[in-house]
């Protein structure tokens, strides 16, 4: 049934960049979350903006949903498309158009990995901020789509605070742009609004985001602690005196063990209950001042050592335990559940003990690997997928992970997304009232409902108690 | 006759009575930034909405009603040792909803962001007298679509803006300001050759001699162009910071200031312009658009009033009135470049004849026409006609 939409989107992007064969599709029928699988009916690689145009024009004269997906490292499930949903693939749509070292700002696709983007700008001392933890794989286009964040964000800000301005093919194959070159909106604020849409809005196309200077100089160090609860109101107490760490993670003992046993281990103190690590960066005196002043607050918080990195090396030594904690936590259990929720940063203390108390309820091996300065939790979960009991509870301790955090006046996500994974959730934070106009904001981009569909908003029975918003022009 | 809801439920109660009557309503802060109301649209006064419901300073958050002005929630906000780096043209006085409504920053955008970036959420009651809760009140947020952005900046449109949940700073020890007086060049020059080498200053301030005389800081001379460089942080970051701008200009500063009160000064004296045009430029071509905005601004001798947030690209100009025709050339000629002419501030009849936005890019005016018919269902709020013309 889809041979002659192949073939026909085949005539637009070339022949090559059509996959319809089982066992190629099988290769896109996952994401970075390990629980859910989808097959879309076929995918399809467009090489420029008009191509992409074409092929949504055609999927829209098909009436076909579709699937944008760019390194498919998505934790929420955003980049799964299910038949007969075509997924459109961002990854030939990689060129770094134009580094502007004047203004500070570049010009990208969408597939450009994000740290390609960071290397292209240092020869002018500049970098792209925002770094999630998966920056030598994810694409700027997904990161837009997500608003993802990273470690250093909590000084730099979110992906939202870094886009000025978009190109962006519509649902129904339109070309739009979105925002100026200097990042002033034209009219209400379109590009806000389309940061974080997690697909639902169309293709991003080109991005334009804001570049800053390279910190001349950085300071890391590591501070660790025999208790959970003295090492989360350390961070409060960081912040509190005015300093602005460039990064604030937090690993706890499980992260710790986890890494120190695998092939990334940093050197972290096995038996520490929970360690911190704290980046300042700036210019020589500035970041010596507020590293004294830091080391000061760290100890008097109780920590048991402050380890401050003396060179590159060792910094990269203590970095490297943090950025592949992921990968060491994949080899504990076969599957890994990466939560992501946020709490008020002086809930940390309380809520950590309280996912503790899930996760040993549950019999759940929980590690927190997270960014502690923004109240950003990470809180994974190791099990085997193919046992279908590990599943349930994985689940189960999950909801009430997410029903904890909110009950703390925090959220269900921070930067993954509610994709398909936390569309049960998204009720636990936003009402009726809410949910319809969003759905109804989505339908002003997507009338037909096919970007991304099922994916954030709840549909089907689901969506029956949702007010419904009209706009003034059809009631 | 204004009414003045005492709280959220009162504040819902009367917008829905009015969409029920098809009666326009034009909501308003302290009435200091836009003087007037449109004609024909009852005037809804949010002041009494001025609770600071909820602060937690070791968590860096406030919540505060709409009416609650700027000049009162920054010294509660010192009195905790935090602070909010929001600092919009117009006085003390201004409001909460109205900086969010109308989307403004100051010289502080440079580095911390426009009115967008200090907002965690928002309370907001749409046309319909529908209370939306919009955010949260946590630093990072990716659950469900980002409608608050549209809110921000949406001068009244997309809903009233009842309260405001707003991401705060620690205060910075230290707070100096370094001016230098020059020509436009040179003025361009040093800022350019400041942020090539990798300046990141609070604040980075390029003023017109009108601007910077009034300031005091000029004689208003062609060559008295005020470069104002703000450096906030620990008093190493600071002297780093304006060294470094001192470097790149080859002289050392004609003032060296201390503390908030030259930019509070700034706020009081851009508060003065009848009419402000804010032009979206690329940083370095600021020079640019101050030059293709100046002939259509009824300026007839030297430089407009002019203040540029040059890491920003944000070109503020004022002027004492801005006929249509003018602002629909200038407009025309600003976006042949790719840059947004938004009035920032004007008298009622000024708005409706110029638009806050003007023609919007087609496809851009379609996709606002029907958000702000989303929000604004009965119309009751301008979206067809006072508040964002689209
Ligand atoms: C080990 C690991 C660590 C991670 N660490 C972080 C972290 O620190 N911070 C963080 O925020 N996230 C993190 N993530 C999550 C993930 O990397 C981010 O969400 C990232 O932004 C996804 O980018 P992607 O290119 O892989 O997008 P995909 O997974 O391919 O897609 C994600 C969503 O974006 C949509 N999309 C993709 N491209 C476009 C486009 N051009 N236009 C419109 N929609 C598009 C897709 O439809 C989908 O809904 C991590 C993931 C892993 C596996």
């Amino acid at each position: 049934m889809h041979l002659d939409l192949a073939e026909e989107l085949a005539r637009i992007v070339g022949a090559r960049f059509v996959r319809t064969a089982p066992a190629e599709l099988g290769t896109f029928a996952s994401d970075g979350l390990p629980t859910l699988h989808r097959t879309p009916a076929l995918v399809v690689f467009p090489g420029s903006t008009d191509e992409v145009s074409r092929v949504l024009a055609l999927l829209a004269a098909r009436d076909v949903p579709f699937v944008a997906r760019g390194a498919g490292t998505g934790l929420s499930g955003g980049a799964l498309a299910e038949a007969p949903a075509a997924l459109v693939t961002l990854t030939r749509l990689a060129r770094i158009r134009r580094v502007d070292a004047a203004n500070r700002r570049a010009v990208v696709e969408p597939g450009v990995v994000n740290v390609a983007l960071s290397r292209a700008a240092a020869p002018f001392g500049l970098m792209y901020a925002p770094d999630p933890s998966s920056q030598t794989a994810c694409t700027i286009g997904g990161n837009v789509a997500e608003n993802a964040g990273g470690p250093h964000c909590l000084k730099y800000g979110v992906t939202t605070n870094h886009v000025l301005a978009l190109e962006v093919v519509l649902p129904s194959g339109a070309v739009v742009r979105l925002g100026s070159p200097g990042g002033e909106p034209w009219g209400p604020d379109l590009v806000g609004v389309f940061v974080g849409s997690e697909g639902l809005f169309g293709i991003a196309t080109e991005i334009t985001v804001r570049l800053v200077p390279v910190p001349p100089q950085v300071r890391t160090m590591l501070a660790d602690y025999t208790s959970l609860r003295q090492a989360g109101e350390a961070v409060s107490a960081v912040i509190a005196e005015g300093i602005v760490p460039a990064a604030l993670e937090m690993m706890d003992r499980s992260a710790i063990q986890m890494v120190e046993s695998s092939v990334y281990a940093a050197g972290y103190p096995a038996d520490a209950a929970a360690v911190l690590l704290v980046e300042l960066d700036g210019r020589g005196g500035a970041v010596e001042a507020d590293a004294r002043l830091a080391q000061a607050i760290l100890v008097r918080s109780g920590a048991r050592a402050v380890r401050v990195a003396r060179d590159a090396a060792e910094r990269e030594r203590l970095w490297q335990g943090r950025k592949k904690a992921f990968g060491a936590m994949g080899r504990a259990g076969a599957d890994l559940v990466v939560q992501d929720t946020v709490v008020p940063r002086t809930a940390l203390p309380d809520v950590l003990e309280e996912i503790a108390a899930i996760g040993a309820r549950y019999r759940l091996r929980v590690t927190n690997v997270f960014h502690a300065g923004d109240g950003n939790l990470h809180p994974n979960l190791s099990f085997d997928a193919s046992d279908p009991d590990q599943l349930a509870r994985v689940r189960a301790a999950s909801a009430e992970i997410m029903r904890t955090c909110v009950a703390a006046g925090g959220t269900i996500t921070g930067e993954h997304g509610v994709g398909l994974d936390k569309l049960a959730y998204l009720p636990l934070v936003c009402g009726p009232d809410e949910l319809g106009l969003m759905a109804a904001v989505r339908r002003v981009f997507d009338p037909g409902e096919r970007a991304n569909p099922g994916k954030v908003l709840p549909t089907g029975a689901a969506a029956a108690g949702l007010r419904e918003w009209r706009p003034w022009s059809a009631s | 006759m204004t009414t003045a809801p005492r709280d959220l439920a009162e504040l819902a109660e009367l917008v829905r009575r009015a969409a029920a009557a098809g009666e326009a309503l034009a909501p308003r802060g302290s009435g200091t930034w836009w003087p007037d109301a449109a004609p024909g649209a009852r005037p809804v006064s949010l002041a009494a909405l001025d609770v600071i419901s909820d602060f937690n300073p070791a968590d860096l958050v406030v919540t505060a009603g709409a009416g609650v002005p700027l000049g009162r929630l920054a010294a509660r906000l010192a009195e905790r040792g935090v602070w909010l780096p929001l600092d919009p043209p117009g006085s003390p006085a201004r409001t909460v909803g109205g900086a969010l409504a109308t989307g403004s920053g100051g010289p502080l955008a440079a580095h911390y962001g426009p009115a967008r970036d200090h907002v965690l959420g928002l309370v907001v009651v749409a046309g319909d007298g529908t209370v939306l809760r919009l955010g949260g009140r946590v630093m990072k947020n990716v659950a469900g679509l980002d409608l608050a952005k549209l809110v921000i900046g949406g001068c009244g449109a997309f809903g009233v803006i009842a309260e405001a949940h707003l991401r705060l700073r620690a205060r910075p020890r230290t707070d100096r300001t370094a001016v230098w007086l020059a020509s436009a060049d040179r003025a361009a020059r040093v800022a350019a050759a400041a942020l090539a080498a990798g300046a990141v200053p609070a604040a980075l301030e390029v003023m017109s001699p009108p601007l910077a005389a009034a300031l005091g800081w000029g004689g208003g001379g062609e060559r008295e162009w005020a470069l104002a460089v703000r450096a906030l942080g620990n008093a190493a970051e600071v002297a780093e910071e304006l060294e470094m701008v001192a470097s790149a200009a080859g002289t050392p500063p004609a003032l060296a200031l201390e503390g908030e009160a030259p930019w509070t000064a700034w706020r009081e004296t851009v508060g003065t312009w009848p009419v402000v045009l804010r032009v979206g430029a690329e940083p370095a071509a600021w020079p640019e658009a101050v030059a293709l905005a100046a002939p259509h601004l009824g300026v007839t001798r030297g430089p407009a009033a002019a203040s540029v947030t040059v890491p920003r690209g944000t070109v503020r100009l004022g002027a004492a009135r801005c006929a249509p025709e003018a602002a629909r050339v200038l407009r025309a000629a600003a976006a042949a470049r790719g840059w947004p002419v938004t009035l920032e501030r004007a008298d009622a009849a000024t708005r409706a004849a110029v638009g806050i936005w003007g023609a919007l890019p087609p496809a851009t005016d379609a996709l606002a026409h029907d958000l702000a018919g989303l929000f604004d269902p009965a119309g009751c709020l301008g979206g067809r006609g006072e508040g964002a013309g689209v």
